[in-house]
């Protein structure tokens, strides 16, 4: 039977099929509607969460159940809806397409393309809300999740299944610290355990998003990530559904066994946007207006970041969520709330950022929970001397500033400590192999480049790497593993030749 | 305890039922005042409908609403009507409306169910079900 034949055989088969059925549906009235909210009366039977179709395409959510009165935010243009509309309860709860076809895609929180493409087919669908997989199913996190940032890498290091937060003032390079992790994304798309990353913009202006999508899709990331976007000129109930649609479509590629990386950027907003439909829904206001249950609105989300164990397919979800902070006060509320859910945070510096240390990462504030467990043993063994010395240097830094007569061993260690935080600068979008890290870091914490005057020391990092990646790439290899005796010694005398060819 | 919005409602309709008509109107502005009073100004908007459902169900009777593409039904509409009370063994309060996007068939409501036995409706189903993936191998 023909291609053909088999479609016309189908279609016949589902006419015939098709019985008349009288449709029961559980409806209700609008009886007020404005800045994204609808009260409606009716929907007796409703549950919590449910979907409303308020028909004209568009979709709400019950989020107040009361005696009479339904609240619920509306997913869509709230200007197609008037007082006394019908509307339905679906019997679903919201959910949003997942699936391949949506790598590469510029999506909304509901699904919907908004990058000019083809339409996001609707095969398989997830639920937004969900409950987060129990301490059973869990195992701890021990793969590595290389951002290909030196000073993360190698101090702050993050494991797959881990919830790090990135948090500092505006314009502090969060997003750039997000954006280089995902195109260093890339090395692992070869290895057998690939990491699909899935950025979620809440609030963002729609020109950086734009930028951002142009700088993964000349990096090659498009092919690995998902955007979901929910704009500032769009709805607040968009925003909110934003996150934990991204999620939901990171759960797709979780339970294949799939890595998944979920950056959202950031969760200040997004706590905004819910304080803003909790107010119009008339919810009580607590602390800062804020709604009683922000803390469970941004604990629920991130718990569901995990590392499976092989039994539930091994799969893990990576969580970085971005807080914004004012003038440096991680004391807020809504920060404090999200440090204390997540396994750690990155701490970035206005200070710092001026001053050209770029990325801004205060190493003294910032700290990963899970630790060298998720490290490679090549990068442990550097990373612990480049921490006590960085230490050293913040302490010694203060009395180099009274300008008093010090010792040898002093001024030593601040000559050292100077060269490690030159060398932990970085360009942006240049994130780095493992390998190369270790090259430098192993260079630098054993004074290989004490000799080298600080404003000279870049040109000599780029000519070690150029040298290294054309030379001897078989070592760069090794050394992003473990670093062997045999690795060890090879290093080192490639190491003197270049510093006596230097010299 | 605080009364709910339902129970003032319940309580209008059968002080109502007591008072002479010249009184009813004082009565409904004094439950109006005993929800501001208890903290229940957001179900204003609701109270009328409220106060309905309890006057019909104090009754016994059940609100319908038929809605056909022309808005009468005729004979099968009492017929319709008949068939409820018998099985409901209630009083229906019923009233017809029009909507010519219907096509053909009928559509009822009561409180918050709808039964949509309507043309459009059969069709909307026919489509959905014929837009689903079709097999791509023969």
């Amino acid at each position: 039977m023909t291609l053909s034949q088999t479609i016309v055989r189908t279609l016949e088969e589902r006419i015939a099929a098709h019985r008349k059925d009288v449709k029961r549906e559980n409806v209700g009235t609008v009886v007020e509607v404005g800045d994204g909210i609808a009260r409606l009366s009716g929907l007796s039977k409703i549950g919590a969460s449910e979907m409303i179709d308020f028909g004209k395409g568009v979709l709400g959510s019950a989020l107040n159940l009361a005696e009479g009165e339904v609240g619920a935010i509306i997913l869509g243009d709230d200007s197609k809806i008037e007082a006394g509309d019908t509307v339905k309860a679906t019997g679903q709860i919201l959910s949003v397409p997942v699936g391949e076809a949506l790598i590469g895609r510029v999506v909304s929180p509901l699904g919907e393309a908004k990058d000019g493409g083809s339409a996001i087919p609707r095969t398989t669908l997830y639920p937004v809300e969900k409950i987060a997989p129990r301490v059973i199913e869990r195992k701890s996190v021990t793969v590595p999740l290389q951002t290909g940032i030196m000073a993360i890498d190698s101090m702050i290091p993050i494991g797959r299944g881990q919830r790090e937060l990135i948090i500092g003032d505006r314009q502090t390079g969060k997003t750039a610290v997000v954006v280089d992790t995902i195109l260093n994304q890339k090395q692992t798309q070869t290895t057998d355990r690939p990491v699909i990353c899935i950025y979620v913009a809440i609030g963002q202006k729609e020109s950086k998003v734009a930028k951002i999508v142009d700088v993964l899709r000349a990096g090659g990331a498009m092919d690995y990530t998902i955007v979901v976007s929910a704009g500032a000129s769009e709805p607040a109930a968009l925003s909110y559904i934003a996150p934990f649609a991204g999620t939901a479509m990171g759960e797709y590629f979780l339970d294949q066994g799939k890595d998944v990386l979920c950056i959202y950027d950031d969760l200040s907003k997004h706590a905004w946007a819910y304080r803003q439909v909790s107010l119009l829904l008339r919810r009580p206001p607590g602390r800062e207006a804020y709604p009683g249950d922000v803390f469970y609105l941004h604990s629920r989300l991130l718990e569901r970041a995990c590392c499976l164990d092989e039994k539930h397919g091994g799969g893990t979800i990576t969580s970085l969520p971005i807080i914004e902070t004012q003038a440096g006060d991680v004391s807020a509320y809504i920060p404090t709330n999200v440090i204390s859910i997540t396994d750690g945070q990155i701490y970035l510096e206005s200070d710092l950022f001026y001053k050209g240390i770029r990325p801004a990462v205060n190493v003294g504030l910032s700290v990963s929970r899970v630790g060298s467990a998720a490290q490679r043993k090549s990068m442990k063994k550097v990373a612990g001397k480049l921490r006590l010395d960085l230490a050293q240097y913040r302490e010694l830094a203060i009395f180099a500033q009274f300008g008093s007569d010090l010792d040898q061993a002093t001024k030593k260690q601040l000559d050292r400590g100077a060269r490690l935080t030159e060398l932990l600068k970085q360009e942006q979008y240049r994130p780095m192999p493992v390998g190369e890290q270790v090259v430098l870091l192993y260079a630098g914490v054993n004074g290989l480049f004490d000799e080298v005057p600080v404003d000279q020391l870049k040109g000599v990092q780029h000519r070690l790497l150029g040298d290294m990646r054309s030379k001897h790439y078989d070592l760069l290899e090794t050394l992003a593993g473990e670093i062997t005796p045999e690795a060890e010694e090879q290093l080192k005398r490639l190491l003197t030749s270049f510093h006596g060819k230097k010299s | 305890m605080k009364p709910t919005p339902g129970q003032i409602a319940q309580a209008l309709v059968e002080l109502c039922r007591e008072l002479p008509p010249d009184e009813v109107g004082n009565a409904c502005d004094g439950s109006l005042s005993l929800l501001e009073t208890h903290g229940l100004s957001h179900a204003l908007r609701t109270f009328p409908r409220l106060v309905r459902h309890a006057a019909l169900a104090r009754e016994n009777a059940v609100p319908v609403t038929m809605t056909s593409p022309t808005g009468s039904l005729g004979a099968a509409g009492q017929t319709l009507v008949s068939t409820l009370e018998r099985t409901l063994a209630r009083i229906v309060e019923w009233e017809e409306t029009a909507d010519a996007g219907l096509i053909g068939g009928v559509v009822l409501r009561s409180a918050d169910d709808r039964f949509d036995a309507s043309l459009r409706s059969a069709l909307d189903q026919l489509a959905l079900s014929l837009t689903q993936p079709l097999p791509l191998r023969p």
